[in-house]
């Protein structure tokens, strides 16, 4: 290695040493053709594809040499069109040269330009069987490399027979015929060399359509058929980046049928099939896809992820969880991860979690959610967020003392936090007007404790108007006695009714309504929005008519 | 907003032709085959997420991101794409702010498997940083210049040498002929001459 770092640096430095002449000598007023190229040529060896056009613009009567060479400087910025336009210049001027011929043929195919690759072959062949072999060692290829004459594949005596494979290939592609017959006699080093071709086209569209053909004539070549799948698969995946699921669907499914022996091949065409039907929102088949996919690569993580979205999407969040759970095992160190976020993974793990959380939340399926939010803990035990979290979802799967040691938990960690002391009322269980009570003094006691604290404030207002339908329900309780006492001293005679057991029953309800008002009293003051003042104060006008009531009955 | 490649949806009998519906009216009992494309309620973008919108791979770095986003700009401008500018734009905020982007890694699929399956097959068909390009040797013939020399005028040395008019010496310094003759000996660098100056 140190070798051919040390050949480049020569062959850099040596490049860099000729320009400078070769410029010096063009600055000096020299137009000479060949210094001109020459120039360009080292240009172009150092990789300055730009400068080496520059240069070869400025011989003023090109020949095909010079514009073979920009056809090379065009196919190097993958400028095909124009290359084909420069090689067929060239080619004009020399008729007889076999380079610009096989360039120009290629370059055409690449393009997609059967007919006029077939046009051409004839003249191909003609030269591969009369040319005189003109390139000498340490000559060059197109990507600036030297290239020894003896190893070239330019040598190969196999040439000849490689167009005519070509042609053969082309000629069914045209016609749409079911394989000419040099097509069906292939060897496999044939074979391998027009794979390999097809490989290096570059254009997918060409490639599909070639090996198409290529597959149709030659059905039991496993070789081909393999191409061919993965050149629909990268074909798909190109529609698929431009989000055209659809048309990335119709031309993936007709290989559903087809059962490849490529383990790795078949996996990542129910991968893409999988995805393909879940972003057109067809969750059973995107399901069944990645079902298969699964048994095939039973620990891909990323498999068990699209599983597990996939059910999500279709609501049904319990069979989602198997591989979710799966996934979350899987995340080691094998999954590939962005540069530069460290610990990704487990980032990762900690969101998919609280995500899961979140959607259990969503539904009220405390315990599930819970069941994630302690796996997120695990994973980040004196992170704050997640153990308030945690204590929320204690509090309300009606665990207090779980809620309440977590609770301890966050006191430890956050010691100065007003917050806290408003989750410790959550932990009051409220039940009864004397609850109530209780309640509204320590939410009063904690404002007046922490004053202008936004957040405790608008626990404390969210807590009061849980506070208010309480109050409510339990006015109507008291009401309900009061209306029946009322109705049984209405409809009984007079000489059945005992007084004093009224008037004791209306002692007891005046009470009630008394430490009812007063609740409302103190609750006033700590809401903030009109609609729960309204509802406060019709609540104590309600309260005083019904005092009023208990008092003419004796109270 | 969603992307709207995503809007549409097979009919489960792509291969059985369900006959497709002439403008008429009329049910086209011919040979075509074509399947019937039903319009669905458009994927919201966070379900469909901000690697499929971009194309990317959830380990793409900063730099193949902003490459991604600027291709996908270009194709919404020139109409090749379906995808709406502002959800390509929101698909890069997305990615260029790492807790979002790991909420979306969560929340999205994965086109390519954990072993970069896919990723292997593009590259073996010359697909680079999304783009397929061509990988095949052209030829080359470059004219053998080894040897040549341009035709210039190369003065002959002796007669430049005879044609010199030496000055008259002064006498009070006697060493100048020989720093003289020591100058003429040195050998010439027509690089280091300045032809312009």
């Amino acid at each position: 290695m140190p070798g051919v770092l040390s050949i480049a640096e020569s062959d850099s430095a040596r490049y860099e040493a000729a320009a400078g002449f070769f410029e010096r000598a063009v600055q000096a007023g020299c137009q000479d053709t060949h210094v001109l190229y020459m120039l360009a040529m080292v240009r172009k060896r150092q990789g300055k594809l730009h400068e080496a056009r520059n240069v070869l613009r400025k011989i003023a009567q090109p020949d095909a040499h010079v514009i073979l060479q920009m056809g090379l400087l065009s196919l190097q910025e993958n400028q095909l069109a124009q290359a084909e336009e420069e090689f067929a210049h060239a080619w004009q001027m020399d008729p007889r040269s076999y380079e610009i011929c096989y360039n120009l043929l290629l370059t055409r195919l690449t393009l997609g330009k059967i007919e006029d690759c077939l046009a051409l072959i004839p003249a191909a062949l003609d030269l591969a069987s009369h040319r005189l072999v003109t390139q000498r060692a340490g000559s060059i290829s197109d990507d600036g490399q030297p290239v020894a004459y003896a190893s070239s594949s330019y040598d190969n005596p196999d040439e000849r027979r490689f167009l005519l494979v070509l042609q053969a290939l082309l000629q069914t592609c045209c016609k749409g015929t079911n394989g000419a017959p040099s097509l069906a006699e292939l060897t496999a080093a044939d074979e391998q060399r027009l794979l390999q071709l097809l490989r290096h086209l570059g254009q997918l569209d060409t490639v599909h359509m070639l090996l198409k053909a290529l597959a149709r004539a030659r059905p039991r070549s496993t070789a081909i058929r393999e191409a061919y799948l993965e050149v629909v698969l990268v074909k798909a995946k190109e529609l698929i980046d431009r989000c055209a699921w659809t048309d990335a669907e119709l031309l993936l499914r007709p290989l559903e049928r087809e059962k490849s022996n490529n383990r790795a091949t078949q996996l990542v065409l129910l991968n893409l099939l999988g995805c393909c039907a879940c972003m057109t929102q067809d969750f059973d088949s995107a399901i069944k896809h990645f079902l298969a996919a699964i048994k095939l690569a039973p620990n891909d993580p990323r498999l068990h992820q699209n599983l597990a979205l996939t059910y999500e999407w279709k609501g049904e969040l319990p069979q989602a969880d198997p591989y979710w759970n799966r996934f979350f095992d899987l995340l080691d160190d094998r999954v590939p991860v962005p540069p530069a976020i460290p610990h990704y993974l487990d980032h990762l793990a900690y969101e998919g979690l609280g995500r899961l959380a979140a959607r259990y939340s969503e539904k009220e399926k405390w315990a599930g959610a819970l069941n994630y939010v302690q796996r997120a803990a695990h994973l980040r035990p004196n992170d704050p967020d997640t153990l308030e979290r945690l204590f929320q979802l204690y509090n309300q799967a009606k665990r207090p003392q779980d809620a309440r040691r977590t609770l301890e938990k966050l006191r430890q960690l956050r010691p100065d936090e007003p917050q806290y002391e408003m989750y410790e009322l959550d932990l009051i269980e409220v039940k009864s007007l004397n609850d109530i009570e209780k309640l509204l003094t320590e939410i009063d006691r904690i404002l007046k404790h922490y004053p202008n604290d936004v957040r405790v404030e608008e626990r404390a207002v969210n807590m009061v108007g849980n506070v208010i339908p309480l109050m409510g329900t339990l006015c109507d309780q008291l009401t309900d006695q009061m209306s029946k006492v009322i109705d049984q001293v209405r409809n009984l005679p007079n000489y059945q009714i005992n007084w004093s057991a009224v008037r004791e029953v209306m002692r007891d309800l005046l009470r009630e309504f008394q430490k009812l008002r007063r609740i409302t009293g103190k609750c006033l003051p700590l809401v903030s929005s009109d609609e729960h003042r309204r509802i406060i104060r019709d609540l104590a006008e309600h309260i005083d008519k019904k005092m009023e009531a208990c008092r003419s009955m004796g109270a | 907003m969603g992307a709207s490649g995503a809007r549409e949806r097979l009919g489960n009998t792509v291969n059985e032709g369900v006959p497709p519906l002439r403008s008429s009216g009329e049910w086209d009992m011919g040979q075509s085959a074509e399947p019937i494309v039903l319009e669905l309620a458009t994927l919201p973008r966070e379900q469909v997420g901000p690697f499929l919108l971009l194309g990317l791979d959830k380990t793409a770095d900063k730099e193949t991101i902003d490459a991604h986003w600027a291709e996908r700009l270009k194709w919404a401008r020139k109409g090749l794409s379906k995808v709406p500018l502002e959800d390509i734009n929101w698909a890069r905020e997305v990615l260029s702010d790492i807790e979002r982007r790991i909420r979306a890694d969560v929340a999205s699929l994965n086109i390519d498997t954990t072993d970069g399956m896919l990723a292997q097959l593009a590259q073996r068909y010359g697909v680079q940083e999304g783009k397929a390009v061509r990988t095949w040797e052209a030829r080359d013939s470059e004219k053998t210049l080894a040897d040549y020399q341009p035709p210039a005028e190369v003065p002959d040395a002796e007669a430049v040498y005879a044609a010199l008019v030496v000055p008259e010496l002064p006498e009070e310094v006697p060493a100048v002929p020989l720093l003289l003759e020591r100058l003429a000996q040195q050998p010439l660098d027509p690089w280091a001459i300045d032809l312009e100056g």
